[in-house]
């Protein structure tokens, strides 16, 4: 007995006016005003494509912003892709089932922390002259300077994402390893195949579903880094540590240019929705197989 | 390629204290089609893993060619695997898969191709390479398996169950192509199986097993004829065997063997002999009557022959199968012949031929 | 190879491979470590490197930061909002998830895609829209706005959660319950609602964390009214050293009743990751 279209109807409705409501049409306004100029207490002004022109001719700013957003979606996505099957991997393999739950508890942690507060447990780690790290790093005669360098500072925003964004990845490949038919790597090793072989002929195809899903979510995730910009470094040294989210922010808020913020807003929808597809296809064509 | 096989002694015990194979010892020579008969955890599949590598073999000595492989990777031993459930790799097509063992070992690309397009003919599957394992029916796939294994063309070639994910009518084309491969291969072949209809038609050597241990090893007629104890006697035949206590009263000249309502069977003199050396005189023992041997009675009731009340008819086409009450026990016939009912009465011929003798205590069959 | 040879190389890289692991534990357990150790110290001991063993303990900051009014106003609020979006989400969601995994139709795949497209949108396309409608309706820096914004943005990932739960509740639950009699909500209620505990439990955990650890939103929406914790760390300044140790107190009392909900719900956690993931 399948389910009426009316009776989908009213099960979805709830859901759907919710989303409608507060998704869709707040979604249609910034993409209205994205067309406009808006300032506080007037009436919107229709301006055309001005504030497009403007985002890729008159501001350099905003190129930087997507520039180090992608630096840091890209190495989230390598990381996480590689050293995420590897650790899965190497959890996977040893026998303890105590051992492989505390070393699960311990990846909990950087998942559910919130991200402000990891922010700022990373700050009092890395800032200058009383975090643990500069210490540990003048044992060693290395001097840097965390916040005050261009490089480092980039640095340490990718390191903050990675450590919240590594253990997930880790978590849902140890999960699908666990799922795993062990025939085929029996098989494989009746075959001759060493380790290497395995991992490349069975364990990662296997994976392969698993960790498009973990690309995908990185790129959702990190693309939109806010918070550790916000709190740490608040961008600087300089606009070096900027990304899209937080230079738009700054359009929107703090230089009140509404009608800018929201074409930015829109332009950073297209570069997620670009590094996204190639993906969302490859998930398309795995549907159509089944 | 030469090949042979030697187990000495083989056990295996898991950490856990379990010992789930104990002292087995077999001779397999070169292209012989060795099958390892038995029900679920008698250990069969342990010994097929032992001997592919994939298992650590607690106890004993495996000889592939004279040399101590114990400590062998399944690579440097050079057997071929084929698994219950395919473990064909998904996300290669067929040709990658029954190449697979020789991309591992790096083979020559035209070497790997040729040899591929060759086995695919021999086994039907030429117009398939280019499919995924999802796009196969469960026949196909399992072609592809044995297509992997042999390819290679591996020492032996291990089979574990092949063909019991298929159906029925399945089953029996693909036994009848595994023979007619054992026969173009000149393959070695150890084939893991419960299903005894399968050792009886393809094996040159049938290992039949019980918890771990070898109850008997002997070509399909020895087993068949000359079961080595009980166990064996039941687990081979279909229908099975029928047991009967009876008691050996040895008199000049012969004997006869007296059954539970007083029918007495004949027993010529040769073994009469023997059976009053063995000191079976007067003693009870147990009698195996294959249901072949026993028909309706078509004459005169004599002192050989035994009554029972149908019970049952099984119509399996042209043979039937009966089961009657006798005695206290359900005895199955088989014959050819028409026209019996339920609920009659009808007395049953015993064909002396071929009836096996087992002691009451052993189990092991009394030699005579 | 020589057999104790093999033996040793084994042995070799197993240690290896726990070495690794433990590593990998203590990178993910260190900085919350310190963060909570540094909570119980003095400023001065807390600054001082190389760091001292033994250091005397104090409460101190612990007790400032729960008797600051701004906090427990804080905590209120992001209790408050976290909850109850985690109610509506699973109220309103639970209904659209149970559709979807009855409802045969071949949109489930464009419904995957739309659901992933609007979890994938940059908060500012909301904030922008939210920020200027709210001041001009007075809903802006208040609770109720927070719960809105947060249970509508987290619905897509939540209807997707539960209907990968739902699916694995064989059709032939409620469909028995129709052929009975029941009207379609009555089989809901009858025989599902009573079996849906664990999925939505783990669900609840998504949505819990996601809303409990908002921050852009909350940010941009709130002022003094409204405020909720994470927005509260962000006020807490690393410039001044003396403000270290409250800050550190702080951090932990902020990040405590996520990471206690995440502990103790580890298994429901786990099984939404595997199950989430595997089924997408």
């Amino acid at each position: 007995m399948n389910m009426t279209k009316r009776e989908f109807a009213i099960f979805s409705a709830p859901s759907m006016i919710l989303m409608v409501a507060l998704m869709v049409i707040p979604l249609m306004v910034t993409i209205v005003l994205s067309f406009c100029t808006y300032n506080m207490g007037e009436v919107p002004r229709f301006v055309g494509w001005n504030n497009y022109v403007n985002l890729f001719t008159n501001s350099p700013r905003m190129w930087n912003g997507i520039r180090f957003s992608l630096v840091i979606t890209a190495v989230n996505v390598v990381v996480r892709a590689v050293s995420g099957t590897a650790i899965a991997l190497m959890l996977y393999s040893v026998t303890s089932r105590g051992f492989q739950k505390l070393i699960i508890g311990g990846a909990l942690i950087p998942f559910s922390i919130t991200p402000v507060v990891a922010t700022m447990m990373f700050s009092m780690l890395f800032k200058d002259p009383f975090g643990l790290i500069p210490y540990l790093l003048s044992l060693a005669g290395i001097e840097i300077s965390w916040f005050a360098s261009e490089l480092p500072a980039q640095a340490l925003i990718i390191i903050h994402s990675l450590w919240g964004g590594l253990p997930f990845t880790v978590i849902t490949l140890y999960s699908g390893l666990l799922a795993m038919p062990l025939d085929p790597l029996k098989a494989a090793e009746a075959e001759g195949a060493s380790l290497w072989q395995k991992i490349r002929y069975v364990i990662v195809p296997y994976l392969s579903p698993l960790l498009v899903f973990n690309t995908m979510t990185a790129i959702m995730a990190v693309f939109r880094t806010y918070d550790s910009v916000a709190v740490m470094t608040k961008g600087g040294p300089g606009i070096s540590t900027e990304t899209i989210q937080f230079y738009n922010y700054q359009i929107a808020f703090a230089q009140k240019n509404i009608g800018q913020g929201s074409a930015m807003a829109i332009f950073s929808i297209l570069w997620i929705f670009l590094l996204m597809a190639p993906f969302i296809y490859r998930m398309y064509r795995e549907q159509l197989d089944k | 390629m030469v090949s042979e096989i030697s187990l000495k002694h083989i056990g295996k015990r898991y950490p856990n204290g379990v010992k789930a194979v104990n002292n087995v010892s077999v001779d397999i020579a070169d292209g012989e089609f060795v099958v390892l008969l038995g029900p679920s955890g008698c250990g069969k599949s342990t010994i097929l893993m032992m001997l592919s590598g994939l298992e650590e073999i607690s106890e004993g000595d495996l000889l592939i060619d004279g040399v101590r492989v114990n400590e062998m990777t399944p690579k440097e031993r050079d057997i071929g695997l084929v698994f219950q459930s395919y473990a064909l790799l998904p996300n290669m097509n067929v040709y990658d898969n029954i190449g697979f063992g020789l991309t591992i070992r790096k083979t020559p690309k035209r070497e790997k191709d040729e040899k591929i397009r060759e086995t695919a003919r021999m086994l039907g599957l030429e117009d398939l390479l280019d499919r995924k394992p999802k796009q196969l029916s469960g026949g196909q796939k399992q072609r592809v398996a044995i297509g992997r294994c042999i390819v290679r063309e591996p020492k032996v070639c291990l089979f574990d169950e092949p063909l019991s994910n298929l159906d029925a009518k399945l089953r029996v084309q693909m036994r009848k192509e595994l023979i007619r491969l054992h026969k173009r291969l000149n393959a070695t072949i150890v084939y893991v199986t419960h299903d005894q209809v399968e050792a009886m038609t393809m094996a040159t050597k049938i290992v039949l097993l019980k918890e771990g241990e070898v109850q008997q090893i002997g070509t399909p007629e020895e087993v068949f004829q000359r079961p080595a104890n009980l166990y064996a006697a039941e687990f081979i035949g279909s229908p099975k065997i029928n047991i009967f206590p009876a008691v050996f009263q040895d008199s000049a000249g012969g004997g006869v063997l007296t059954l539970e309502d007083g029918a007495a069977l004949p027993v010529p003199p040769v073994q009469a002999e023997r059976l009053r050396q063995g000191g079976w005189s007067h003693q009870p023992l147990l009698l195996g009557i294959r249901p072949d041997r026993i028909s309706p009675n078509k004459g005169p009731a004599g002192a050989a022959a035994i009554h029972g009340e149908i019970k049952l008819v099984e119509m399996m086409g042209t043979e039937k199968y009966i089961y009657f009450q006798y005695g206290s026990q359900t005895v199955t016939a088989k014959t050819t012949e028409e026209g019996y009912n339920f609920d009659s009465h009808t007395s049953f011929l015993i064909n002396p031929a071929g009836l096996v003798l087992f002691s009451p205590e052993t189990g092991q069959r009394i030699d005579v | 190879m020589d057999i104790s040879v093999k033996k040793r190389k084994k042995r070799i890289t197993k240690a290896l491979l726990i070495a690794g692991l433990l590593l990998f534990f203590l990178v993910n357990v260190f900085p919350f470590f310190w963060q909570v150790r540094m909570s119980f110290m003095y400023t001065i001991d807390a600054i001082t490197m190389p760091p001292k063993l033994r250091f005397p303990p104090t409460l101190e900051y612990y007790r400032e930061v729960l008797h600051d009014r701004m906090f427990r106003s804080a905590f209120f609020n992001t209790m408050l909002i976290s909850l109850t979006s985690v109610l509506i989400s699973i109220a309103v969601g639970a209904p659209f998830g149970y559709a979807l995994s009855r409802f045969t139709s071949g949109g489930s795949f464009g419904l995957l895609v739309v659901s992933l497209i609007f979890r994938a949108l940059p908060g500012m396309v909301f904030i922008i829209p939210y920020y200027y409608i709210s001041m001009n309706m007075g809903l802006y820096d208040t609770p109720l706005l927070l719960i809105l914004i947060t249970t509508a943005t987290n619905q897509p990932f939540t209807v997707w959660m539960l209907r990968s739960f739902f699916i694995t509740i064989p059709k032939s639950l409620d469909e028995a319950a129709m052929v009975d009699g029941c009207s379609r909500f009555q089989a809901f209620f009858k025989t599902i609602f009573p079996i849906m505990g664990p999925g939505v439990a783990t669900t609840a955990i998504f949505t819990f964390l996601s809303a409990y650890n908002e921050f852009m939103l909350a940010q941009a929406l709130t002022s003094t009214q409204a405020m909720t914790l994470p927005v509260m760390v962000s006020q807490l300044t690393t410039e001044n050293i003396r403000y270290w140790s409250v800050s550190a107190a702080s951090s932990v009392a902020i990040a405590l009743p996520a990471v206690l909900v995440t502990l103790v719900m580890q298994k429901y956690l786990v099984k939404g990751m595997t199950n989430g993931a595997v089924k997408e």
